[in-house]
């Protein structure tokens, strides 16, 4: 621990943990809580003020049974929302993470944060897909790390205002983990479905199952503390994830990415190959433009499109003939381990507007 | 734990006590522990206890009929008001006065931490 913090962060934490002042003591305050436990907040110019600073922490420290210095980071920085985990890696003899281990540990909570920030930003989604956006990155940057064994902390500076992003992150995340939690203990991927709602995203669900470690995987905790600055909202129980969590959490991204690409689709782009053997596998295109996802979302790529007969598929030589712009429209399935648009009748023509293909 | 009211103090032994005009004059502060009881002011106060004791250690504890007597006695005093040094050295001694009347006792000690909660006026 460096410079502890100012008696004034003290009294802060103090009120905002539940401790009451008692009376006054040679200008400063003894606060106290059930059980009988005292704390002297010395007065700002006192020589010991320091030293009574740093018993203060040391009984909040065995109280709450963490390092006084992990209590000493959340009184000195009152402007920041904690997420905590407590992860199942075993320490080793001399109390330090493999660093495979705390590797895990920081990726997977740099992917929940992400998950969470992005779902805040652009709605709740199934999966997301290229860069996180600038504000997500902003964000993460400056998110602050303390790792000792066994335990992680985050803090998540809060911008000036009544609703900051990181506030609105961690609030979300309050929620959902809970709720993703108790569907891990039912079992059944499926139970992911249900959640996409209140954000849970194959993104997050992947992130989280680093905390598990490798299969069968071990259990893992999560739970959050509050800025000062804002009004702290109603306290909830910690996430519990139990042993295997892990295994179902990484079966349930896969459903949920899968999922993203299941229903109503289309893409607008240019005709870049084709397919058609005239046996299995006829009348495939490949088009590459922007696709509209089924949750409303857009991606740029490249898709492949089954068109609905001869006449569609002779549309499709003309425009990639002659460059012409195309859009299709149809019903997304995942057909060979890859996402493709079945479109019916009528659902492929040149794009509205575009100079029709030259046909012969 | 009770956090008030409370005293802290440094507590040292002396085995060679002198007294002039009704104090014991004592030399076994350097400055840095000296600081450390006047450089104030302290939301705790501060107090130096000098135990007298016997200059054999094995004299320090005589075991009688009546019970285990611990030698000799114990003084106190308040270093409050003195000046600190600006530039304290532990190579350095400074000498402190503590009145020979003030023996530490079980009500001499719950007077001063009963004292402690007397108003902090910014000079220890």
């Amino acid at each position: 621990m460096g410079e502890p913090p100012s008696a004034v962060d003290l009294a802060g934490y103090l009120a905002a943990a539940g401790w009451r002042p008692l009376r006054e003591f040679r200008g400063g305050v003894a606060w106290g809580r059930e059980g009988g436990h005292e704390i002297l907040v010395p007065v700002a110019d006192a020589k010991d003020g320091a030293r009574r600073v740093r018993e203060a922490l040391a009984v909040l420290g065995t109280l709450e049974g963490r390092p006084s210095g992990s209590v000493a980071a959340d009184v000195g920085t009152p402007a920041a929302d904690v997420q905590w985990y407590r992860t199942g890696f075993d320490p080793g003899a001399d109390g330090q993470l493999g660093l495979g281990s705390a590797l895990a540990t920081l990726e997977g909570a740099q992917g929940v944060l992400a998950a969470a920030a992005r779902a805040v930003l652009g709605g709740p989604r199934t999966a997301f897909e290229g860069p996180a956006p600038r504000a997500v990155r902003e964000l993460l940057g400056r998110v602050r790390v303390a790792q000792d064994a066994g335990r992680l902390t985050l803090r998540i500076p809060l911008d000036p205002g009544d609703d900051p992003l990181g506030r609105r992150v961690a609030l979300l995340l309050r929620d959902a983990l809970p709720r993703l939690a108790d569907a891990v203990a039912g079992g059944e991927a499926a139970a992911f479905d249900g959640l996409v709602g209140a954000g849970v995203s194959a993104d997050l669900c992947r992130a989280l199952a680093r905390f598990a470690g490798p299969d069968p995987g071990a259990a893992f905790t999560t739970g959050f503390r509050w800025a000062r600055t804002l009004t702290p909202p109603p306290s909830t129980e910690a996430a519990v994830f139990g042993p295997g969590a892990g295994r179902l959490l990484r079966h349930g991204a896969f459903r949920l990415r899968r999922l993203r690409f299941t229903g109503q689709a289309s893409v607008t782009g240019r005709v870049i190959s084709l397919v058609d053997n005239g046996g299995q596998d006829r009348f495939r295109v490949h088009v590459h433009g922007e696709m509209t996802e089924p949750e409303g979302g857009t991606s740029r790529r490249a898709l492949w499109v089954r068109l609905h007969d001869a006449a569609a598929y002779g549309l499709a030589i003309a425009a990639h003939r002659d460059a012409v712009p195309v859009v299709a429209r149809g019903l997304l399935v995942t057909a060979g381990g890859r996402p493709e648009l079945v479109t019916g009748p009528g659902d492929f023509q040149p794009l509205p507007g575009a100079p029709p293909p030259r046909t012969h | 734990m009770v956090a008030s009211p409370a005293i802290e103090v440094q507590v040292k032994s002396w085995s060679r006590p002198r007294v002039e005009g009704g104090a014991f004059v004592y030399d076994g502060l350097d400055e840095v522990q000296y600081n450390k009881l006047v450089d104030g002011p302290f939301s705790v106060p501060r107090y130096l206890f000098l135990v007298v004791v016997p200059s054999e250690r094995e004299e320090y504890t005589r075991f009688e009929t009546d019970g285990m007597k611990l030698r000799q006695l114990a003084y106190f005093t308040d270093l409050r008001g003195e000046r600190a040094v600006a530039r304290p050295d532990r190579r350095r001694q400074r000498r402190v006065r503590i009145p020979v009347g003030n023996l530490l006792t079980p009500r001499t000690l719950l007077g001063l931490v009963g004292g402690a909660e007397g108003a902090y006026d910014g000079h220890g």
